[in-house]
């Protein structure tokens, strides 16, 4: 059987804190996981409130964070999510939601990791 | 002059691709720095103190960006919306203006068309977009909206200031 794909690119992260410096990586990653959370909750109530641009706006927002740190599978997710949502009036986010936030915890789980062994 | 450096210079997208973590080129933020550490100490005779406007609504990439632009000596002035950066440059001495382009209240073309309404001082501002969507129908509505240049999210450092000094020296060579 085939290993999951990572949640998070190695190389994406490892230039992330060549540019800033690595001193910097571990709060700006809690800035992340912290804006990822919160973007999710704010997606799942748009989602049972019916509102289709609020889920878009947050699905771009965090589409664009999780190219920053790597997070490939986040990115994938909120596009579709922002595709579907922005192209028709209601909401449609299917089951990516629940994917995302089965994402973002592979992510936070493989960004502790790194944290620790870095 | 509108560029768009990820899009129109495939050296340096295949330079991304293909670099190893941490061996990018830092000729252009070294250069930054520099020029930035001479025009603070008033080698031209003007003392001018860089100031750039951050509007970006993700917490995540403004800290980002904020860390990339602050290693160089420059002062960022964040914003998390157009309809605040745009009163910020009413308020403020500003430089140059980063606008990500998809935030709340007021978008980054909103933001560019109303900082280009602005008096003589602030319409002229150095204006670079900064978005995750690249496409030819986003580049046509930055520059109709008069920015002057595009960075590709996710940023890397050395594209961020290869970025600011090709809108640097334009400026300079206008003044």
């Amino acid at each position: 059987m085939a290993s999951e794909p990572p949640a998070i690119d190695p190389t994406t992260l490892a230039e992330l804190a060549a540019d800033t410096g690595p001193a910097v990586i571990p709060d700006l990653i809690k800035v992340f996981l912290e804006t990822a959370h919160a973007r999710i909750g704010r997606m799942a109530a748009a989602v049972a409130a019916g509102n289709g641009p609020a889920v878009a706006a947050e699905a771009h927002a965090l589409k664009s964070s999780a190219a920053t740190f790597g997070a490939a599978e986040i990115r994938y997710l909120c596009a579709e999510l922002e595709r579907t949502c922005k192209a028709s009036l209601a909401v449609n986010a299917g089951g990516n939601l629940a994917r995302l936030e089965q994402a973002l915890a592979a992510a936070e789980r493989e960004l502790a990791d790194y944290l620790k062994t870095r | 002059m509108f560029s768009n450096q990820s899009v129109r210079d495939p050296e340096r997208k295949l330079r991304r691709f293909a670099a190893a973590p941490g061996s990018q080129n830092d000729t252009n933020f070294d250069n930054l720095r520099r020029w930035i550490v001479a025009r603070q100490s008033g080698e031209t005779g003007k003392g001018l103190c860089w100031r750039v406007l951050l509007a970006e609504d993700d917490p995540a990439n403004r800290a980002v960006l904020r860390n990339l632009l602050e290693q160089s000596g420059i002062t960022v002035t964040e914003a998390v919306n157009g309809r605040e950066a745009v009163r910020l440059i009413e308020e403020t001495d500003i430089d140059l203006v980063l606008l990500d382009i998809n935030m709340p209240e007021m978008d980054g073309l909103s933001a560019a068309r109303a900082i280009r309404r602005m008096g003589a001082g602030k319409a002229g501002l150095p204006l670079i977009a900064v978005t995750s969507d690249v496409n030819d129908a986003a580049l046509s509505d930055m520059q109709a909206a008069g920015f002057n240049g595009c960075l590709e999210k996710p940023v890397r450092r050395d594209d961020l200031f290869a970025s600011i000094l090709q809108v640097l020296s334009g400026r300079l060579a206008a003044e």
